[in-house]
This record gives C-alpha cells, structure tokens and sequence, in this order.
C-alpha cells in the first residue's frame, strides 16, 4: 500500500471517529432501553415472584416473613394443585391436537385452487380476529338451557327429550370449552400451516407426478415432511397459549361447574392470588407454571436446534 | 421550500420540527387547560374520589350531581372522579392496602374492605365531623364496627339490605299474592312458572359469577336464622344453613331459569319474564333507569323465612390515613358537607335510596312515596359481620369452598347435608392456614 493511501485512510478514520462514537452510544442507548424495560417489566417481576413464593405474604397477615420451602411443601401435598395440572394438561392435549389439526385439515382444503378460495381464507380467519369476550358472550348465550340454540339442535337427537344443561353439566363443560378453544385458535394454526405449503415448490410436486405418486403418497413423503418444523411450532405454540389461557374458561365456567372440573393452573393462581388473597401460595403456583412454560419453551428450542441440524445435514 | 432529510418532501408549512412539535404541544397544553372548568382551576386543592359507583346507571349520575351542587358552593376543593368497576375495586384496594398505602384522599367501601382497611390504619378518624353535625347519638347501629377507641372511622354513604322484589303484575295475572312463608313462597314460585316463558325466580348459581352468586346465597341461610360463621369455627352444616340452602335447591328445581347469567337474567327481570328476585335496595335504581316498565309494578317484601332477618350492608365513606394533612382536611371538608341532613336527603333522593345512617338524613315525604320499599323498610338488620365471624376477613374463600360443594348440590343432585360435611371439613383444614400469623 502506497504511503500516501495510508496517510488518506488513517485520516479518514481519524475524521470518522467521532461519528462512530455518536454512533455507539446510540447503540448503547438502545440497548440499555430494552435491558432496563426488560429488567423492569420483566426480570423484576419474575425475581419478585420467586421472592414472595418464599414467604408468608397472604393480605391481612401482619408480618410478611421468609418461610423458606415451607409453600413448596405445601404445594407438593396440595391436591387442588395436582388436580388443576392434571386439568390442565387434558386440556392442553384436546387443544394442541384439535388446533393443529383443523389448521392442518383446512390448510390443505384452502390451498387448492377453487372458486371463492380467497372469500373461504378470510371467512375462516374471523374467529382469530373476533375479541374473546364477545365470543364468549354469544357462546353463553348459545349454551343457554332455556333459550340457547345447542338445545334447539340436540333435541333433534333421539333420547334427548330435556334441554340439556351445558356448561352445568359436569359432564359437557370441559368439552365445550376444548371447543371453544379450538374454535378460537385453529385460524392462526391454519394461516401459518396455509403460508408452509406455499412456500413448497410446486416443482417437487411436479416431479413426483413425473414418478407416478399419487396425491396420498404426495401428501405423506413431500408435504407432511416439509412443513414438519411449522407443525412442530404450532404445537409448542398451542401449547403454551392453551397454558396461559384464562378468559375463555373464566368468563365460560370460572373453574366450575363445580370441585374444579376445568379449573387450569392459570385459574387457580388467580384465586389464589386475586380472590383469596394468598400471594404466596399464589406466586409458588406461579412459579410452577413458570418451570412448565419454560420447560415447553426450552422443547422448542430443543427441536428446533435439532431440525435445524438435520436439515444442514 | 422543502426542508431537507424530511424524506416526505412536505411544504416547509406542513412539516413539523421538534421546536414545532414542542411550541405545538405546548399551546394545546394550555389551550386544553383553559377548556377544563373554572372552578377546577380556581380550587386550592384537588382530591380523587375513589369509587365502583361512577360506573352504576343511576347512582353515578346522582353523585356527580352532588359534587357538582359542592363545586357551586365553594371553591377551595374540587373533588374529582376515580375507581374501578365494582368487579376490581375490592381487589385493587386489598392489594393496595398490602403495599401499605391506599391511592386517594377519599373513598368509598364495602363492609368486608372496610374491617380490612381499618385494620391495616389506612382509616383516618371521622369522630369531629359527627359531633360537629351532632348527630353522634344518632348515627345507625351498622356503624358501631367501625368505631376505635369510640372513634368512627367511615360513614355510612348507602345501606342496602336485602329483600324479596318482586314484579306485582306478574302476581295479579297469576291470582297469588306476595308470600309471607316458607311454603307460601314456594308455592307461590312454582305457580309464577311457565318455563321457558315465564319463571317464578331467578338466583345468581353459577361459578363464573362467584361474587353475586356468594353475596346472595349468604342470604338464604339467614331467612333460617342461620350463620356461616362464629368466630372461626365454620357452621356451614348447622341446620339454619342446611335449611336455607335446601330451599334454594327447590326454588332452583322448580321456579329458576337454570344456568342463566345475571345480565341475561337481569334483562329477563326488566322484560317481565322473571317475577321475583332476592336482591338489595340499591338494585331497585337500576330499575329505575334501565326498566322504567317494569319498576312501577316493583313491590317488596320482607324474606320469607321464619327469621324476617335480611342481611344489611353499610358502605362507608372514608378518609385516607396517608393523605398529606391538606388533602384530609379537603376530604372531610367535603363529607360534613355532605352529611348535612340537607345535602344527605338530596343524595338519598337522587340514588332512590331508603335506610337512612341517622334519622333527619331522609324526608318523611320522600319515604312515603317509595311505593316499592316496604319489606325492605321492615325486614330485621343482621350485617355480615354477624353472620360470618372472624372469617369477613377470608369471605371469598369461606363462599369458594361453598359455592364449590352446593353446585354439587345444584347439578348433581348431591344431598345438601353431604355436601355441607365436606365443606365444613374443608373450612375446618382451610382455616389453620388463613388464621396462620393472623390477629385481630
């Protein structure tokens, strides 16, 4: 390099300097903006919790004191507790797999080509779009047993002669509310599965005609495999979102009919917390939904690492 | 001229700079502050009113009449509107209370948040406003538990007490007249029904809606002379509760719109298709603003049990212990103010209420008019203190293990005496942990 091209750059980056000092502490005022919102919003309140789950913080009790494990060990006794996860997790299951798969089944459905195929796509995203408590508002209504329509078509079965009572009935309620659920879930499920099987190049497919495969054989060895990993992220997604779901069930059943049929975790840690007043016992509870989330969360970067090197292999 | 970098190449006129932006903040800052009223502007000192109330038909609008007719009387202090629907406002008092400072220099409560808030010293006293007004000796006996070293801590700004409202053309159409037994009622009930027309009654009984569903069926073992609680031992298998709750499964069985909601319910009420309620005093303003139909044809009695006891409630007004010293004397500036006989009879008027906190607080004449008020003028005042023991402190829990075993009851068909015996165990092992590092 030339004498007087060195001079030039040295100069150059003597005269950039300040720039990029303005431009650094920019960057670090950003970045110090989002670890302060995260430390205030998030990492504080998560500390706090944990915090409050070691001591005897119920309202009305005077001396907040540290209590060690001593709510853990009531938790692990707790069969509320063990019931509500068992509750949970049913209701987790009937979700995931009802979600994805009618996402899946409508996917498939809306990704041929037909007339009014554009209409169907929108028609079919509106219960993700439709506020939750206003769908739970008409679904009540719907479940009415005096004026509400399921009876007006249950009745045409044979055998059933009396309105049934639904989301009374011990029986009914924690099917009506895995419907409701999937009903309100499935159109994200099936617009991100829709947007997969769009991305597959249609040449495979064209090949596999070549071949001689027929549309199951197409189905299973060229779509299936090629939206696996939007599959596997639909679960993991569902699943947490059926987790932390609250209103759904509150505003339909508040945990009830009643010995707390489809009382999930997340109802249970506001009653706790909110309606009896043992923001203790309530953040130990909240903490243990904490180790599952994460335990979900930490599945999905797990098999997502592991897609990921299968498909650089 | 477009000013560079602007990337939108807007006329210099249009664009907007930070000087713009901030001289433009400015004069609607100023220009917004000089829309606000006067009197606002003129007051030495603002204070919040905290309060569910703002958002109830009827009584929202009768109490920012009031302050509106304080606002033109004076214009040191201005009060202003703030709370939580009713829904929130217990909780987010309770846990405000828990952090150890409640927001607002004034505030409405419930008779359960009040024993709460009293207890944590967020009370500040209200004595010298009592015996400034005289009216020491005359203030109803509902205030005695918020009494300290014989200081009154809150004042009472409505009682509600319950009662049996029903719709009295419904009962002219159907021949019946208003009960006044157990059996009558019953009677009475199942021949008001023409499901799914018409139904004989209506209860809140769903576990969606908890805090109705316990603040009423604390009622019906009452009409037996029955207590939840005394001190801390439950008595939710005493016979006065069996009873009580027996007869809301039968009422249930045979006279009730079964899983209905309380708005449904309530709009059912308004539409002439539910004859009677168990309900307060206060709800008959809903009525009156929401269903002017039906409200001429509202009469009540007293709850048909053999006690003739209703469960009455006091909501008092209370003054902030940790307001600085300024906002405190503007709070109870405002509350003797209104606890004037003149100003209190006003505010009866406008919320249509009937049970006054001491005698001259209601005109005699206003009272004769409330063609709908009887039985809830007659009926026997038992607060909720008295029926529930030491366990006001843990209501909802205490109604959660309740409402969770009688819905049993409800839908299943479990026998009430089975269902109270697990409840009463339940309570029993609850409460060596809610008494846990608890003391009175």
């Amino acid at each position: 390099m030339l004498q007087s091209e060195v001079a030039e750059q040295d100069r150059v980056t003597f005269t950039r300097r300040p720039w990029r000092r303005r431009q650094n502490s920019l960057a670090y005022t950003l970045v110090f903006l989002i670890v302060a919102y995260l430390g205030v919003f998030i990492l504080f309140p998560i500390a706090q919790q944990f915090l409050t789950s070691f001591s005897n913080n119920v309202v009305g009790v005077d001396n907040v004191t540290w209590v060690g494990l001593r709510n853990y060990e009531r938790l692990m006794e707790d069969e509320d507790f063990w019931f509500a996860l068992q509750v949970t997790l049913t209701y987790m299951a009937f979700v995931v797999v009802g979600a994805v798969s009618l996402g899946l089944l409508s996917a498939l459905l809306l990704n041929r080509k037909f007339r009014g195929r554009n209409v169907a796509r929108s028609a079919i995203a509106v219960p993700w779009a439709f506020p939750e408590i206003s769908a739970v508002l008409v679904f009540i209504w719907m479940c009415n047993p005096t004026f509400g329509v399921m009876n007006v078509f249950a009745r045409l079965f044979p055998g059933i002669e009396q309105n049934l009572n639904w989301l009374s009935d011990p029986k009914l309620a924690m099917p009506l509310v895995i419907i409701l659920s999937i009903w309100k879930a499935f159109p994200f499920t099936f617009l991100v599965i829709l947007a997969a099987l769009q991305a597959i190049p249609r040449e495979v497919y064209e090949a596999a005609e070549v071949d001689g495969a027929n549309r199951l054989q197409m189905l299973r060895h060229i779509t299936i495999p090629e939206i696996t990993p939007t599959l596997l992220l639909m679960a993991v997604l569902m699943s947490i979102f059926s987790f932390k779901q609250f209103t759904l069930i509150w505003l339909t059943t508040g945990g009830g009919p009643y010995g707390g049929i489809t009382e999930t975790l997340v109802l249970r840690i506001y009653q706790t917390a909110f309606r009896f007043f043992d923001l203790a016992y309530g953040a130990t509870l909240g903490v243990a939904g904490f180790v599952i989330v994460l335990g979900l969360t930490l599945l999905f970067v797990y098999a997502q690492q592991r897609q990921d090197r299968a498909r650089r292999s | 001229m477009n000013r560079p970098g602007n990337g939108l190449l807007l006329p210099r006129s249009m664009s907007m700079g930070r000087r713009d932006f901030l001289k433009r903040t400015a004069a609607a800052g100023f220009a917004a502050a000089l829309a606000t009223p006067a009197i606002a502007q003129n007051a030495k000192i603002r204070i919040p009113l905290v309060s569910w109330m703002w958002n109830e038909p009827g009584r929202g609008d009768a109490w920012r009449a009031m302050l509106a007719k304080f606002h033109a009387e004076q214009s040191d202090v201005f009060v202003e509107e703030a709370g939580a629907p009713f829904n929130e406002f217990n909780n987010n008092m309770l846990i405000q209370s828990q952090s150890g400072k409640v927001n607002g220099a004034l505030f409405h409560t419930t008779p359960d948040l009040v024993v709460r808030l009293l207890r944590g010293g967020h009370l500040e006293p209200l004595q010298d406003i009592v015996d400034k007004l005289g009216i020491g000796d005359k203030l109803s006996a509902a205030h005695d538990h918020l009494r300290v070293d014989g200081k009154v801590h809150g004042l009472d700004i409505v009682t509600v007490k319950f009662g049996l409202l029903y719709n009295s053309e419904l009962f002219d159409k159907a021949g019946v007249g208003a009960p006044s037994s157990v059996e009558e009622w019953v009677q009475t009930t199942t021949a008001l029904t023409k499901a799914p027309d018409q139904f004989g009654i209506y209860s809140p009984h769903l576990m969606s809606e908890p805090g109705d569903f316990w603040f009423i069926l604390q009622q019906w073992a009452v009409m037996f002379d029955g207590k939840w609680a005394e001190g801390r031992t439950p008595l939710v298998n005493s016979e006065p509760v069996i009873e009580g709750l027996k007869l809301f499964k039968k009422m249930y069985d045979n006279g009730m719109p079964k899983g209905t909601d309380i708005a449904t319910a309530n709009q059912m009420y308004a539409n002439g298709r539910i004859a009677q309620q168990l309900i307060v005093s206060a709800a008959v303003n809903i009525w009156s603003t929401t269903g002017p139909d039906i409200y001429k044809s509202l009469r009540s009695v007293v709850p048909p049990g053999p006690s003739a006891k209703a469960i009455t409630r006091i909501h008092p007004i209370c003054v902030n212990a940790h307001a600085s010293d300024d906002e405190k004397a503007a709070a109870k500036s405002f509350v003797e103010w209104l606890y004037k006989p003149e100003n209190y009879q006003e505010l009866m008027e406008r919320c249509l209420d009937v049970v006054p906190p001491y005698p001259e607080a209601i005109r005699k004449e206003y009272l004769d008019q409330q063609f709908w008020a009887d039985g809830y003028l007659k009926g026997e005042a038992i607060t909720p203190l008295e029926i529930m023991g030491d366990y006001i402190f843990f209501n909802q829990e205490f109604g959660n293990i309740v409402m969770d075993k009688f819905s049993e009851v409800l839908v299943a068909d479990r026998p009430v005496e089975d269902a109270m015996a697990d409840a009463q165990q339940n309570l029993e092992r609850a409460s060596e942990r809610l008494f846990d590092g608890f003391t009175l």
